[in-house]
């Protein structure tokens, strides 16, 4: 067992035991679902589970592979536990950044892994529902397919994320992003994590209905995305006016595209 | 004889009782299965619903206190039906609660049906108790206006 904190990572002493078997493991994922793993059976296939506070565990174990998909997960032989926290008001100094006379324009979020995309993400949305002296709240519309942005348990959200945001939760982004333009009337819809070319085309099709788009892709910087394939497509059809680039140290960057 | 008819009417209410709570666990149980049937609702928010209900709920709340402490779900109801008598306790705790959700969903059907068709064996037997209560209470107050006479 380790530790990973952000000063670096650091190992348990043996007093308190570093090995964990797969018995434990079990347990864990069976305490995190409340003995219910057919409740989350979509996310066990993807490799996570999402627990109660907004925390996620990665499971790693054997597949169980049908019809050329993975449907679950057995034998679990280990598990990454992120710790999810909330840092209001980071975003402050970014948004009005991303703002022209008032209104805000589609902006990509890019960083490398665990850098705080997701929580500058869902800063910059409280933000923008809340509204402010340079802008009035927006309907902010979320769709939370993992549930890390909102982090809703029993309808309510866990995390601040403004008193004008409808949020869509554990919705893959390609089926949600049309939902909500049919339901909530969105201004802004925020999505985390642009991986897949059906995310890409629900992104599109939205925004020649007027929607803006605030959203986050892995990529350490600008020139990055532009040279990854599945997004050029996106940086092409000029769907977003703006990148905010997180550098060391949570230093944000905003830039016009 | 006074002593004997508060023994005979607490043996009434007592088997009342436990008619009672069997059939609220019936329902219990449906409502579970088309919770998790439709809803894909997790086990722990099924329990906080069942809790509300009538003769039932403060078992699902103790399995849900036991949970909260430490215990797995198995020991949970393990535990909290172990008082119960003992025909109702072997269907009880004969589930399993393990497998997919359509193991699942099977075990909570088999187990409500077990429950509704003992429910209906108890009903049958107290139906036949009352009538042997009704005749022994008129034998005795028979007998007891003979003695007064």
């Amino acid at each position: 067992m380790t530790v990973l904190l952000p000063d670096g990572e650091i190992y348990p002493s043996a007093e308190i035991g570093t090995v964990v078997m797969p018995n434990d493991l079990e347990q864990l994922c069976d305490t995190v679902t409340g003995y219910s793993r057919y409740a989350v059976t979509e996310s066990i296939s993807r490799g996570y589970i999402t627990a109660r506070g907004g925390f996620r565990l990665g499971i790693c174990g054997t597949a169980v592979i049908k019809n050329g998909c993975n449907t679950n997960m057995r034998d679990i032989s280990s598990v990454i536990i992120r710790i999810a926290r909330e840092m209001t008001g980071v975003g402050s100094g970014v948004l009005p950044q991303l703002l022209e006379d008032g209104v805000f324009r589609s902006t990509l979020i890019i960083a490398s892994p665990g850098a705080g995309k997701t929580t500058l993400l869902r800063d910059l949305i409280r933000g923008l529902s809340d509204g402010s002296a340079l802008c009035p709240p927006q309907r902010v519309a979320v769709v939370d397919e993992r549930s890390e942005i909102a982090v809703m348990y029993q309808g309510l959200p866990q995390m601040s994320i403004g008193k004008h945001t409808d949020v869509l939760d554990a919705c893959p982004k390609a089926i949600g992003i049309p939902l909500l333009v049919r339901s909530a009337n969105p201004q802004i819809i925020a999505v985390d994590e642009i991986t897949a070319a059906e995310d890409i085309r629900a992104i599109l099709a939205a925004s020649n209905c007027g929607v803006r788009f605030l959203a986050t892709i892995h990529a350490a910087d600008k020139q990055e995305l532009q040279h990854k394939p599945l997004y050029a497509k996106l940086l092409k059809a000029n769907v977003f006016s703006s990148v905010v680039t997180i550098g060391k140290d949570r230093q944000y960057r905003v830039e016009k595209l | 004889m006074a002593g004997s008819v508060y023994l005979i009417a607490n043996q009434v209410r007592k088997k009342r009782l436990e008619l009672d709570v069997l059939q609220s666990l019936i329902g219990a149980l449906r409502a579970m299965e088309a919770a998790i049937r439709w809803k894909r609702q997790a086990v722990p928010e099924c329990l906080k619903e069942l809790e509300q209900r009538k003769y039932c709920g403060e078992y699902f709340r103790k399995i849900r206190t036991l949970m909260e402490s430490g215990n797995t779900l198995h020991d949970a109801w393990q535990q909290t039906f172990q008082t119960f008598p003992q025909d109702i306790k072997a269907i009880l705790l004969a589930m399993e609660w393990e497998g997919d959700e359509l193991h699942l969903l099977g075990t909570l059907q088999y187990t409500a049906q077990g429950l509704s068709e003992l429910y209906h064996h108890r009903q049958a037997q107290r139906r036949n108790e009352n009538k042997l209560l009704t005749a022994a209470i008129g034998s005795a107050a028979g007998l007891l206006i003979l003695i007064l006479l």
